[in-house]
């Protein structure tokens, strides 16, 4: 499908993109353009028939944290440059089993921490609506990559919202799906509890097949589940209107003051920067932009205009989700990054006296900043003494947050919310500060939390940038949500970035 | 107390941080550290739990579907080979040791 | 002593004999090249997962209830943290809060010595069991000059950690119970118990205290890796510390080695207080529940342990305790007797006969040629000699068919030849003459070449001279089992010598 709508142009049209937003650490440029000789020998590491298939000849972009054999899996970070896979994720490898093909490695936040992509060992990633902002993080290079129509589709991965979060940035559809849809294998793990493969894509109806190409259960991922026989179907709508939902709408609002009266007054540990900075930094970062406020009123317009019915709902055990979400995804992630210690791969100092100066050295050097402070954060909540206080509590706040969800969407189908406090932020004086970045994680962490599927599509264009919304729902109900989503498109066509040409049918 | 904390936290996680780095990294550390801290609110905020957030149980997993075991049987044996990503990559995998001699991989340690 | 109560606390690795690693498909052998057994799981790549393989939960939990353990109902995982070279992901996989089996116990002679079971009434000693968990072992390590070379293959395979309570008091009392859970895991069929090799390791620790006063400060073991120098270095180590302690010292609490060169313990690093596992749940892999199919695979396994097969195996067949302890030293050696026996009644003949001529058979004959073969009694199943013909000889010779020179040749034969003993026995020629007319041809001829013997011995029998008839007609015998060449049955030659003598000297 996609030859015969490639035009002579592509090429150029890639690199112009490319040139200005920098979405690809590595990428099979043939593939791309589609000039590749389709077959099955092209590929045979995955046993692709790319001439079959529901997503046959289709170039995909994959975040350079997902394995695809043969190519660079360097999660962003130096400690990984030049470092190959030697074996394909089981997503990629479903996906190349219906015709599509891997045609790179998209830029990202070093091993998905971040909220901006600025935290790439390698190079910047540009919003493709202003290029002086930032595409969103960690999975800033794929959502780039689909909103400039290089790739029609790109695999991300969500930990506490980095799919939804660069894809309301860029405004490209972002599905994290439900805890375990999607095998794992193949996902250089951050947060194993927390995070899902997920996907970003020019329009509802690409994610939602690319979400039935990849999910199932795997052998080799014994956290992954296969949807159980009552989940909602994930056939396309083929043009009919989506079925009139009970949608459960979050005040953001609500939200940000609680948020404000709860946590202040708590005195911090040393009380550095005063006992409520870190209080009132978080409360002050889940204030909405206007933008986005004025663009979730307009969604709730649309919604309501389709026939969905909206009722407020509230999830009070919303406002301890960010902390909770912190400390576990830190405490995973210390343990999950302590394989990287430059023996087996990966790069090691030219001279080490022994192995702790070797394994000191490698990650002393190999790792950013960012990452350091989380894996400082995350050995820190897990020691003895500090687990009840830290890693315990944050894990029975999980729960209540659990309960929470489970207790709303027993009264509606999905809850909509918003997916991030701003739209795409610039850099240095016009940005978000490292702390803030990660207190307006708020909406987005808590579907991380539950394990739940929630599904950002973009709802219009304001101030010049993109605004969406998220929609929440339960379990393995990924088709409810794409309904909705696919429904809202329909009727909400949506905007792309100036000098945007449509390649991919 | 901090200070002394976030160096013994380095040296557990065998991260080579100079004295400007945990001084760098100090600020950040003790704000999230803060931000932690404030989840003790929700031990009492029956408001938000409907319960004490500690008479609920963790949770370490959001779903549990069952037992999942493998059975036992080594790649090699497989039928179908080609369905398992890992079969067979022991060169490979050594190819991409740093270092390796004689099919060992190899780390300095002078004694 | 008196004065002084020492308490020793085992820690028992075992591989489990699993064909794949325990979180990977990867082979699980030792002495493969290095690093051929790996793939990206076992390796700690980026991106892998672990899968748990089912075999290593089932065996880790039957040696659980071999060990009188309670099975958890649910189990899962903990990661626990450190760096070392060896260890790929630099967390082990293990069981923390969760083991496999906890609140076991094992009986052992008290004092340690010889096997507690045979000998019903022995004192015997109980020891706790604390718990049974599944946990992965790491790579090797070889040290070469100012570099180290890592092997990976043995990274990821399954391995079960044994702990006890600290209620050995002696190093022969953990001697003992080391060779014991040995035998035990051998005889389960879920570890072969090569300490060599490292599949069976032993840590153990070590305190001492005035009598009554409870644990000292404590010292931990390493490098115990032979049933022997559990007992040498845990006796050493009481020694040591009792020593110390009647000097007024203290016991520091470290972790020592046992070099086996010097016949001592030696410190190998000081107990770190810094050292923090931050073991959390492991996520990548769901709790487990122990449910029906699985506690009924795991009962399938308990097969008789060694103590009851010993005990039962000298009640039943009536053999001795050193025939006992010799033919219950592994379960293939005594399903090989008690295959043997089985089949031997099949042939006729009395149970308990046939089990003392089998037990002869195998402490003799048998374990001479498999020791000269270099096998050991559990390879008894690789010999072309399987317990049902080795029957068969013993009821050859039972039935008088052959004569007992005749089965040593048999036996002999049947080792090399893929047969059965008759039909060997057939093919030779061996089976001994019963037909009456050719004994007595035999005997005639016996009596036609020694004529002054045969009247010499009914002469002595006339006159009452018992034992000077009995070495002349012993003679004629030999004689006339020559003149058959050496086939005639010798009990039908005797009664057809002892006939004609006896006839001769009534005639007298």
């Amino acid at each position: 499908m996609s030859r015969t709508v490639l035009q002579d142009g592509f090429s150029a049209y890639l690199d112009a993109w490319e040139a200005r937003i920098g979405s690809f650490l590595e990428k099979d440029a043939e593939t791309i353009a589609g000039s590749a000789v389709l077959g099955a020998d092209r590929e045979p590491g995955y046993a692709s028939d790319s001439t079959k298939g529901v997503l046959r000849g289709l170039p995909f972009g994959v975040k350079d944290n997902i394995a695809v054999k043969d190519m660079r899996l360097s999660c962003g970070s130096r400690l990984l440059d030049g470092f190959r896979s030697p074996y394909s994720a089981t997503a990629v490898a479903r996906l190349a089993a219906v015709g599509a093909m891997p045609a790179g490695k998209t830029n990202m936040d070093e091993f998905g921490m971040g909220s901006s992509t600025d935290n790439s060992a390698f190079m910047r990633t540009n919003n493709p609506w202003d290029v002086e902002r930032v595409a969103g993080g960690s999975s800033g290079g794929s959502a780039a990559a689909v909103a400039a129509g290089l790739v029609p589709f790109a695999l991300g991965s969500d930990t506490g919202g980095s799919v939804r979060q660069p894809a309301n940035f860029c405004g490209v559809v972002g599905l994290k799906p439900t805890y375990g849809a999607v095998s794992r294998f193949g996902l250089v793990a951050y947060a194993s509890s927390l995070e899902t493969i997920g996907v970003l894509a020019d329009s509802v109806a690409r994610a939602r097949t690319v979400f039935a190409a990849m999910r199932g259960a795997d052998p080799l991922d014994q956290t992954s589940f296969d949807a159980p026989a009552d989940a909602p179907s994930l056939l396309p709508l083929g043009g009919k209107p989506a079925e009139p939902r009970a949608i459960g709408v979050l005040s953001p609002s609500a939200v940000a003051k609680a948020l404000a009266s709860t946590l202040s007054g708590q005195a911090g540990p040393a009380g550095n920067g005063g006992p409520d900075e870190a209080a009132r930094e978080a409360s002050a970062a889940a204030m909405l932009e206007p933008e986005v406020a004025l663009g979730f009123e307009a969604a709730k317009e649309g919604l309501r205009a389709l026939g969905h019915r909206l009722v407020d709902v509230e999830l009070p055990s919303l406002k301890y989700g960010v902390p909770a979400y912190y400390t576990i995804a830190t405490a995973e992630a210390s343990a999950n990054l302590a394989r990287f210690d430059g023996i087996r791969y990966g790069n090691r100092p030219a001279y080490a006296e022994n192995p702790d100066g070797l394994i000191d050295g490698a990650r002393g050097s190999g790792f950013g900043d960012e990452v350091k402070l989380r894996i400082l954060l995350g050995t820190f909540v897990l020691r003895s003494g500090f687990q009840d206080r830290y890693y315990l509590r944050a894990q029975r706040i999980r729960t209540g947050i659990r309960l929470d969800f489970n207790r709303v969407l027993a009264g509606v189908d999905a809850v909509l919310m918003p997916v991030f406090p701003t739209r795409a932020f610039g850099r240095g004086e016009r940005g978000l500060s490292p702390f803030a970045q990660k207190a307006a994680d708020l909406f987005t962490c808590c579907a991380n939390l539950a394990g739940l599927p929630a599904l950002a599509f973009p709802t219009g264009v304001e101030g010049g940038l993109p605004v969406g919304v998220q929609l929440v729902g339960k379990a393995f109900g990924e088709g409810l949500l794409l309904d909705v989503a696919e429904g809202y498109e329909a009727a909400h066509p949506i905007a792309r970035p100036a000098g945007y040409r449509a390649f991919w049918g | 107390m901090v200070r002394e904390e976030l160096q013994a936290t380095a040296g557990l996680a065998h991260l080579d941080l100079s004295e400007d780095e945990a001084a760098a990294a100090l600020p950040a550390f003790e704000l999230m550290l803060e931000y932690f801290a404030a989840m003790k609110a929700a031990d009492e905020d029956e408001g938000a739990f409907g319960v004490p957030v500690l008479d609920l149980p963790p949770t370490t997993q959001a779903f549990s579907a069952g037992n999942r075991l493998r059975f036992d049987a080594t790649a090699n044996n497989s039928n179908n080979t080609n369905s398992n990503p890992l079969y067979n990559l022991a060169n490979e995998l050594l190819n991409r040791s740093p270092e390796s001699e004689n099919r060992f991989v190899v780390i300095p340690n002078v004694l | 002593m008196m004065k002084y109560q020492s308490f020793i606390g085992l820690e028992v690795h075992i591989h489990l004999l699993t064909k794949s690693k325990a979180f990977c498909s990867c082979r699980a052998a030792f002495g493969d090249e290095p690093n051929s057994n790996v793939c990206p799981v076992c390796m700690g790549y980026p991106g892998v997962l672990p899968a748990l393989n089912g075999e290593a939960m089932r065996m880790g939990a039957v040696v659980a209830r071999a060990l009188n353990c309670t099975l958890s109902p649910k189990t899962w995982f903990e990661r626990k943290q450190y760096f070392y070279p060896d260890m790929p992901k630099n967390y082990q996989i293990s069981q923390f809060a969760s083991p496999l089996g906890v609140d076991g116990w094992v009986d052992i002679p008290a004092g340690g010595g010889g096997p507690a079971s045979s000998a019903a009434g022995t004192a015997t000693k109980r020891i706790r069991i604390k718990e049974c968990h599944l946990e992965e072992d790491a790579g090797k390590m070889i040290h070469a000059g100012n570099v180290s070379l890592v092997d990976y293959n043995r990274a990821g395979t399954s391995l079960l950690e044994i702990v006890t309570e600290p209620d050995f008091e002696t190093g022969a009392e953990a001697e003992c119970y080391v060779q014991q859970l040995r035998r035990t895991v051998r005889y389960l069929g879920v570890c072969d118990g090569n300490m060599e090799e490292g599949s069976l390791r032993c840590d153990a620790n070590v305190s001492v205290n005035l009598r009554g006063q409870g644990l000292g400060s404590k010292v931990e073991i390493k490098n115990l890796n032979s049933s022997r120098f559990v007992r040498l270095g845990l006796d050493y180590e009481i020694e040591r510390q009792v020593a110390l302690v009647e000097k007024g010292g203290m016991v520091r609490q470290e972790t020592r080695l046992w070099n086996e060169n010097r016949d001592q313990t030696e410190t190998m690093r000081v107990k770190e207080s810094s050292n923090d596992y931050r073991f959390f749940p492991e996520p990548d892999l769901p709790p487990f529940s122990a449910d029906a199919g699985f506690i009924s695979s795991v009962e399938a396994g308990l097969v008789e342990l060694p103590f009851d097969r010993e005990r039962r195996v000298g009640s039943e067949f009536g053999l001795s305790r050193e025939q006992v302890t010799i033919v219950c030293e592994e379960r293939a050696f005594a399903d090989y007797f008690e295959a043997a026996v089985a089949e031997a009644e099949r042939l006729g003949m009395d149970k308990k006969v046939a089990a003392e001529r089998v037990a002869i058979w195998m402490t003799g004959e048998l374990k001479r040629v498999m020791n000269r073969d270099g096998l050991g009694a559990a390879d008894v199943g690789a010999l072309k000699v399987t317990g049902a013909r080795l029957a068969a000889i013993v009821a050859l010779v039972a039935s008088g068919r052959i004569s007992g020179k005749i089965a040593r040749q048999l036996f002999d034969a049947a080792l090399v030849e893929e047969a059965e003993p008759a039909d060997i026995v057939a093919a030779r020629g061996w089976e001994l003459v019963v037909d009456p007319a050719r004994i007595a041809a035999a005997v005639e001829e016996a009596i036609a070449a020694e004529p002054s013997a045969f009247s010499g011995a009914a002469a002595a029998t006339a006159g009452g001279d018992v034992g000077k008839a009995r070495t002349l007609s012993a003679f004629l015998v030999g004689k006339a089992i020559g003149a058959s060449g050496g086939k005639a049955e010798p009990g039908l030659v005797k009664a057809a010598v002892e006939a004609r003598v006896t006839a001769a000297a009534t005639a007298l």
